[in-house]
Order: C-alpha cells, then structure tokens, then sequence
C-alpha cells in the first residue's frame, strides 16, 4: 500500500482522512497493531486494504498491491474473490454484524458454498469445525446470534472471517465493546489463530495496551497520518513521537497513580492539515521553529523504527 | 476476626460520617418469558439479588463488574428510574420509593446520573443550551432567560467547555468528550450532592478518558460531592475511587479499600479480573503460567452458568472446594472494612504471616 489519500466528501467540506499513507506487510505471518484515537484514520486504513470504501469516501491517489496484483483496478468479480479468500476482516461491532434471523453456523456455510462448490452438508461439516476451533461447541451451533453472548458472537465472527484460511486478517477494534475478561480470552484466540495459521494480523486499535503480548510491530496514526512505526517493544517503551509519548502516558493501568496523571490538551475540533507544519504542532511540548515552518516527514529514525518528528 | 455481615458495613465506616446512602437487601428481578406461545414459561433473572451498602458523605465509590452483574440496574435504582425492587434505598434516612412531591423533586435534585453513552443520552435535536437548561427549569423552577443564559454558561466553563463555543450547538457537533463533558455540566445544573456516573469514560479515547476523570476528581472536590462511579474498568477505578464494590452476577463479592481491593484481593473473581486487566509490559514467563491458570476457568457469562446451589462463582471458580457447591458464602469482615464473599479467601495466608 503506497501514498494513499482517501478523503470523505460532503456538501460542505472535503475531510482528507488518510493522508499520503504508506505501508506494507513484508512477510507472511506478520503481525501489526494500528493505534490512534477515534479520527485518526485507522479504519479507514482498514477499509482501503479491502478495496471497501464506500461513498462519500473517495480513494483520491495511490495504489494498494497485493502480490504484485492492484487491488483498487479488481472488477467487483475480482474483488469477491480477492476478499475473505486472502484478506478478510473483523469489523469493529461484531455483535451486529451478524444476520440476526440466520443461524450462527448458516453464516458460515454461506460463505464457504458462496466462494468453492462445496455441498451442503460438507460446508456444514466445515462449518461446525470451525466454529470448534474458536471453543463453540456443536450444540450451539444452530443458535441465533441474539442466544449468544457477546464474546461468543465474536468469536464466530473469528471464525467467518477464517473460514476460507486467508493470508491476512485485518481485526478492527474486536474487542472493545467486550468487558476485559472476554476480551482476554478474544486476545489470546487471537494469537493462537494467527500463530498456527501462519496468518498475517493487522489489529486496529484505541488501546495500545493490548498490542503488547498480541503483535510485533505497531504504527501510530494521528489525523491521517503515520506518525511513528517501529516493533512494538521498542515504541513502549522509548516513543519516538510525541503523540505516541502522550498516548502512553494517558493510558490507565493498574500500576497509574493519581498524582503523575497530568491534564491532556486532545484536539477537540477537526481542523485541516497544514501543508507546511507539523500536524502534532498545537498539541507537542517540544516544538520548536523547525516544526511551524516545514512538516516533518516519515522516516527512519533508528534501524527499524520510524518517525515523522523534527527531533530526530 | 470479626464476622460483621455487610448490612452494618455504613456503620463500619469511620466514625463520625454519615452515610448519605443506605441500600439494604435491594433486590430487582426481571421476569422473562421464554417457550412458544402456547408453552410459556416464565423464567426469573435475578439483576441484582439481595444487595447492601451504604455511601459515605464525600467519598467516591466504584461499582466494578462485567456486563450482566447488575451495575447499571444498581446505579438505576439509586438514581430513581427504575422502582420494580425489593427491599429500600434510603437516602439522608428518607424512604427513596415513598418520596412525593417537592421531596421527590429535591431527591431528583440532589441525586443525579451522567449516563453511558454520550452519543445516544444526549437528544439529537436539542442545543446544548437546551440541554443543560432544562434541568434548571424542571427543577429549579428558573425561568428568565438571562439568569439561565448565565447559569449555562457558568456550568459549561466548569466542565472545561467554552460556552460561547459551544452553547447553541447541537450534540453531532460536538466530538464524544465534548458531548460528555456537556452531559456532566447538564448532571451537575440542578446542584447535586451525590453524582452517579454510569460507566462516563467507557466510549472514549484514552486521552479524553483522563480528562474526564480528572474532571470529574476536580468537580467532586470543588463541590464536595459524593460520587458513585460504575465501571469495569478497574485501572479507572483504582485511579478515581476511594472504596470498590465488586459485583458479580447481581451479588456483591468483595467491598473494601480501591488500592486493597484491587492489590490484594480475597475474591477468586475480582483475581480474575485484574489478570485480564491489560497491562503495558511485553509477554513474558509469567504470562503463560497465567495463560494456563485461565484455561481451567470458563469465562463466558451465561446465565446458566448460575450455579444452582452453593457459591454463585463456583462454575467458575478454580479454587471451589465442597463447600462451595454446598453453602453460598456470606459477605464477611475478612480484615478491617475489607469483606468478601469467600469461603477460602485469596492473599489470606499473606496476611496470616504478616500478623
């Protein structure tokens, strides 16, 4: 996926909510979290990846490839194939993103019959399978997806979206409509899938807390923009970007105190992107005259790790 | 050790407050249908069952459970929307369900509730200045428009808004902490003393999520508040509260200090919820001794996971002994204003040596 813009459009204004956005997943069983506050363009991202923006969004410059195959020129017959087969994806309200008057395992077996000639019966079978894996048992399987808890309903979600094997999975925000204990047990469902899968995670996400023990790599969004990337180790623990300094230092832990936790200025209002400043210019503590006269670019900062700050 | 049950928990508090708040054995079922039409049967689901505690003036409680435990219907209750109980919530010593006429006008007054969700509590054709104005009109029966006009704005400075900003715009423009912090300033109109807020921080992003609670630290000590905070959240908890509750499936287990409670729990659940906890450090040995611990635990919530006799956590429980199939355990002192619901109480042995 390179330079990407993707702006929505509306009678009034146009909103740009990926800017010149660049990324890539090298490898097979590669695994990314995406982090930023909500309007940071992090679904967006996801969406582009599917080919799956919508109007009024408009995918304005760029090409996202995947294996040497553009995937914004696929006809909508490519793009049926092209989705759930290589990359499917989690969306963010699970718990409503399934058909209230079908059973849990029809879901399923719709999706198998609709992509290979399967039979009934074998799709069924398949179906069943699945839904083992991700700890459904048979006997729940012809329920509805209101019988369902909200952590199951997920987990079924899991398994549609695994249900043709695909290369990668792109989880938007799965777990945050769930209490922490489901959410857990989501994670590590989660890691264990795309472990013995040998699938490749793209987690988007607000919490950056849970990327810790789930992915190798993260990128921090911020107005549509990469701020910083880098392994997920190194970013924790020595951010390169302020932005990324602020997230960690809001985060609520059990480990908080009261005393340290300091009031934060977030942008409250959207606000257009300048082209000649830092975007984090209103909201950084170090800036400086470098950062209100040119903007920073993304680039590497130490082997690795990148970052768009006049710092470095 | 003594053996107090937790009815006389107002009591135990440090002499000399009052407590603002009593609930004694509040129950609230729910009646539910199940079975086709000619088959019906009706089935009970049990909200909150048999729940007691009491809120002391100016402290900042924390109602922690999962989706299901009762929280909500609990804050509910207090608040006076909700009057299918059993059992009575007494504040200031008054009866809440007897209260009538201008005592019940002064309660809806003195007790308020910021809801959930910002994006739905909040009428989508209604300004901002609408919004916190009615309460003043309902209840304090203001009605010139300068006075109000001043009042609001008054309320949105406090809650860190710009009122000339903000005043006459409707909530889809505003972002979620905005609409938040108007839902507080409309919460605090009326002059409140107990504020419940029911789950404030769970819609936003982690930055707007310390301001809030922040703001909200800052409003309870400017206006001696008493605040009740529900929330699953347990960082948030430790972060905002004095005391903890933590309910499980419409009981309470386990009441006692937030830095105690959620440092050195007696109860297996609240254990479990502080292992699921995110944590900021990368995975390490200890994470899959956890792992393991946690295969043995079912974790999904089911109502019939409710245990029909004995500890309602024993489904769950990995350290259930016979006794916890037989005898449903009793909320008990287990150390000073610390109690729990548990026949074998964790960190017990800790103690023991400690002594």
């Amino acid at each position: 996926m390179s330079n990407v813009c993707v702006e929505y459009k509306t009678r009034k204004l146009s909103i740009t909510a990926l800017n010149h956005v660049s990324f890539s997943i090298p490898n097979s069983s590669y695994t990314v979290g995406i982090v930023g506050e909500s309007g940071s363009g992090k679904t967006t991202m996801g969406m582009t990846m599917m080919n799956a923006i919508e109007p009024p969004g408009r995918i304005v410059e760029g090409n996202v490839e995947y294996n040497g195959s553009d995937i914004l020129r696929m006809n909508e017959r490519e793009l049926r194939k092209f989705r759930w087969r290589e990359v499917s994806m989690v969306y963010q309200s699970a718990m409503n993103s399934l058909n209230p008057v079908k059973k849990i395992s029809d879901h399923i077996v719709e999706v198998l019959r609709e992509h290979s000639d399967m039979s009934r019966s074998d799709a069924r079978a398949r179906a069943i399978e699945l839904l083992d894996e991700v700890g459904i048992r048979k006997n729940r399987a012809d329920d509805y997806p209101h019988e369902f808890s909200g952590g199951m309903r997920q987990r079924a979600v899991i398994a549609l979206a695994l249900a043709l094997s695909p290369k990668i999975m792109i989880a938007d925000e799965p777990t945050s409509a769930l209490d922490v204990v489901v959410q857990k047990q989501i994670l590590s469902l989660l890691r264990n899938r795309v472990r013995e899968k040998n699938l490749s995670l793209i987690f988007i996400t607000h919490e950056i807390s849970l990327l810790c023990d789930l992915v190798e790599n993260a990128i921090v969004m911020y107005r549509g923009e990469i701020v910083e990337t880098g392994p997920i180790a190194k970013l924790l623990f020595d951010p390169l970007h302020p932005y990324t300094e602020m997230l960690l230092s809001t985060l609520l832990t059990l480990e908080s105190k009261k005393d340290n936790m300091k009031l934060q200025s977030a942008r409250e209002h959207y606000t257009q992107n300048g082209e000649n400043y830092c975007i984090y210019i209103n909201s950084c503590k170090y800036a400086f005259d470098r950062c209100r006269k040119e903007k920073p670019v993304l680039r590497e900062i130490q082997k690795g790790r990148a970052a768009s700050c006049h710092r470095w | 050790m003594s053996s107090m049950v937790v009815g006389q928990i107002t009591q135990a508090g440090e002499n000399g407050i009052n407590p603002i708040l009593e609930v004694k054995d509040l129950s609230v079922h729910f009646n539910k249908l199940r079975g086709t039409l000619l088959n019906r049967r009706e089935s009970i689901v049990k909200a909150i069952d048999n729940v007691s505690f009491g809120v002391n003036q100016t402290e900042s409680l924390a109602i922690v459970g999962e989706s299901g435990s009762g929280k909500t219907t609990l804050a509910r209750c207090i608040a006076g929307l909700n009057l299918e109980f059993s059992g009575s919530i007494k504040y200031r010593g008054q009866e809440v369900r007897r209260l009538r006429g201008n005592r019940l006008i002064n309660y809806h007054k003195e007790v308020q509730m910021i809801f959930q969700d910002p994006f739905e509590s909040l009428s989508p054709r209604e300004s901002v200045f609408s919004i916190i104005s009615t309460p003043l009109k309902l209840l304090c029966g203001e009605n010139d428009k300068h006075a109000l006009h001043e009042k609001v704005s008054k309320l949105l400075e406090e809650v860190g808004l710009n009122p000339t900003a903000v005043m006459f715009k409707l909530p889809h423009e505003l972002s979620g902490g905005e609409k938040q912090r108007v839902s507080i300033a409309r919460a605090l109109a009326p002059n409140p003393m107990l504020l419940i807020a029911d789950e404030p921080i769970t819609m936003l992003d982690s930055a707007q999520r310390l301001n809030i609670l922040l703001l909200l630290d800052r409003l309870k000590a400017e206006r001696s508040l008493t605040v009740i905070i529900v929330t699953h959240d347990l960082a948030s908890a430790k972060i905002s509260a004095d005391r903890v509750i933590i309910m499980y499936l419409g009981n309470i287990v386990e009441v006692g200090n937030a830095g105690v409670v959620l440092s050195k729990p007696y109860h297996p659940y609240t254990q479990l919820v502080l292992d699921s906890t995110p944590k900021l450090h990368l995975p390490s040995a200890s994470d899959k001794v956890s792992e393991e611990r946690d295969q043995g635990v079912s974790t999904t919530m089911d109502e019939k996971l409710r245990a029909g006799r004995g500890c309602i956590f024993n489904p769950r429980c990995k350290y259930a002994t016979d006794i916890c199939l037989q005898v449903s355990p009793q909320l008990l002192e287990q150390s000073r204003l610390h109690f729990a619901a548990c026949h074998n109480p964790l960190n017990k042995d800790m103690d023991a040596s400690v002594n």
